[in-house]
């Protein structure tokens, strides 16, 4: 399953770099960005517990971590940073990167953040547990 | 990169021109740096890299609560960036257009400077030569005015194929804004020196004669001549650093006024620069002392009372404080970021 982010009015948008599917294994199968869009924030600062960071290391985690199958898009990252920020989740600062001596912002989590990741993390547990009890399993009610 | 440079530069163009908007374009342009970077050491070439990086930057509506802009605005001025077929000046095209300014203003400056030196030949002549060879002095006038002519057609040429600019036909890259915002405020002290030695040489040309007076024959002889040299010189001065001013102004002035590129400041210039409460009073500003140096020639050399035309220079100085004084907004109050 790839998850996409759907196309809007961007022509540019159909070339990307989700993993390419073998031919005939599996249809692609996409996500509505309503799904992705609400565990963004928790995905970011789900990164930013382990230490402060940038936006395209932070990108780039959140490709690893999902296997290549999300790929965040800079303004959907730019815009959690800052609306985050404004709810005092995360505070940003500006430090020169030690490995390519360049001026970055940094964005680190605070005790709020914290707090709020905690919340996301239990709704999307018992959300989880709840979908899952519709979910069919492939092999079992067949034609699915 | 200069390709992802341009894609940003081209959406964000037409946007409001607010610190959030400039915030975000630093960072996103940060990020897409990034992976751009990162794309090209993995092996990707350049066109790979940038289809990447592109079809990944995602969706300006989206950025729109980020930003503080509503959405109608966000999508109308992405609207207008895809139906302005304006062309874009990068900072190589303003680097050269500003070299072609400043190549122009040479010559341009030098011609009017020979054609005000020209009336030194039939003062000089007048008073050496007997009155037959009077006709020397007069064609050496001409022949004074005809190279200063040719130097000002020399000039005029160094602008050929640059008429897209004087006719608004084009529009500046963020980038090309910033730089020439830069290069302007570095050329403003230079400005200012040889406007205010212009003003001043040509106010106290009349100095000379009056001082010399009361030898006659030495103040036709050595005053008069000093007087056209001063002048020649002083307009010399605010006429070349006047041209110069103008690639600068030229330049900024092919942006629209409220976006994102036209009050572009470069983060650490947010320093009280004055600014104009409207474009008119900008132009006025901008035109002021051509004018005044155009008026006091023209008063001058119709009636030839040098001894009293320089009071334009005092007066004229004060009504620029005036101008000034009621014409300028304090910059800061919006923009401290």
């Amino acid at each position: 399953m790839v998850i996409r982010e759907p196309v809007k009015t961007d022509p540019a948008a159909d070339v990307r770099r989700g993993p390419k599917k073998k031919k005939g294994v599996e249809v692609m199968t996409e996500i509505s960005s309503d799904i992705i869009r609400g565990y963004n924030d928790t995905m970011i600062l789900f990164l930013l517990i382990k230490g402060p960071s940038y936006g395209y290391e932070i990108s780039k985690q959140i490709r690893n971590l999902s296997d290549g199958k999300y790929i965040i898009k800079e303004t959907t990252l730019y815009s959690a940073f800052t609306r985050m920020e404004k709810n005092g989740y995360i505070e940003s600062f500006s430090q020169i990167s030690q490995d390519t001596g360049k001026r970055r912002t940094y964005y680190r989590i605070t005790a709020q953040g914290m707090e709020y990741y905690r919340q996301k993390r239990d709704e999307w547990v018992l959300t989880k547990e709840v979908i899952e009890k519709f979910i069919t399993k492939e092999n079992e009610n067949g034609s699915c | 990169m200069e390709a992802v440079k341009n894609y940003l530069d081209r959406m964000f163009a037409n946007l409001p021109n607010t610190p959030s908007v400039m915030r975000a374009k630093d960072e996103l342009l940060q990020m897409m740096e990034d992976k751009y970077t990162e794309l090209i050491s993995e092996g990707k070439t350049e066109n790979e890299a940038v289809g990447s990086v592109i079809s990944e930057f995602g969706n300006l509506d989206e950025l729109a609560e980020a930003l503080g802009v509503e959405e109608e605005v966000m999508l109308q001025k992405a609207e207008a960036v895809d139906s302005t077929e304006k062309r874009i000046i990068g900072v190589e095209d303003s680097k050269k257009y500003i070299e072609a300014k400043f190549s122009q203003a040479l010559p341009l400056a030098l011609g009017i400077a020979l054609s005000i030196l020209s009336f030194i030949c039939p003062v000089i002549t007048s008073e050496v030569l007997p009155d037959n060879l009077d006709m020397v002095g007069v064609l050496g006038m001409f022949s004074f005015m005809a190279a200063g002519v040719i130097l000002i057609i020399v000039g005029a040429l160094k602008l050929k194929g640059w008429g897209h600019i004087n006719d608004k036909e084009s529009t500046l890259s963020v980038d090309a804004t910033k730089y020439v915002k830069d290069e302007c405020a570095r050329y403003d002290s230079t400005r200012t020196v040889l406007l205010l030695t212009g003003i001043v040489l040509c106010a106290g040309s009349w100095l000379p004669s009056a001082l010399l007076s009361n030898f006659s024959r030495m103040e036709n002889l050595v005053g008069a001549p000093l007087l056209f040299i001063m002048v020649a010189i002083g307009v010399f001065m605010i006429v070349y650093s006047s041209v110069c001013n103008y690639a600068y102004v030229n330049l900024l002035s092919l942006n629209d006024k409220e976006s994102m590129k036209s009050a572009y400041r470069p983060v650490a210039g947010n320093d009280g620069k004055l600014v104009y409460v409207n474009p008119a009073a900008e132009f006025i500003m901008g035109v002021y002392w051509p004018t005044v140096t155009c008026l006091y020639l023209i008063v001058s050399f119709t009636t030839f009372y040098w001894g009293i035309t320089w009071i334009i220079w005092p007066l004229a100085a004060i009504l620029h404080i005036i101008l000034k004084k009621t014409l300028i907004k304090r910059n800061g109050a919006g923009m401290a970021a």
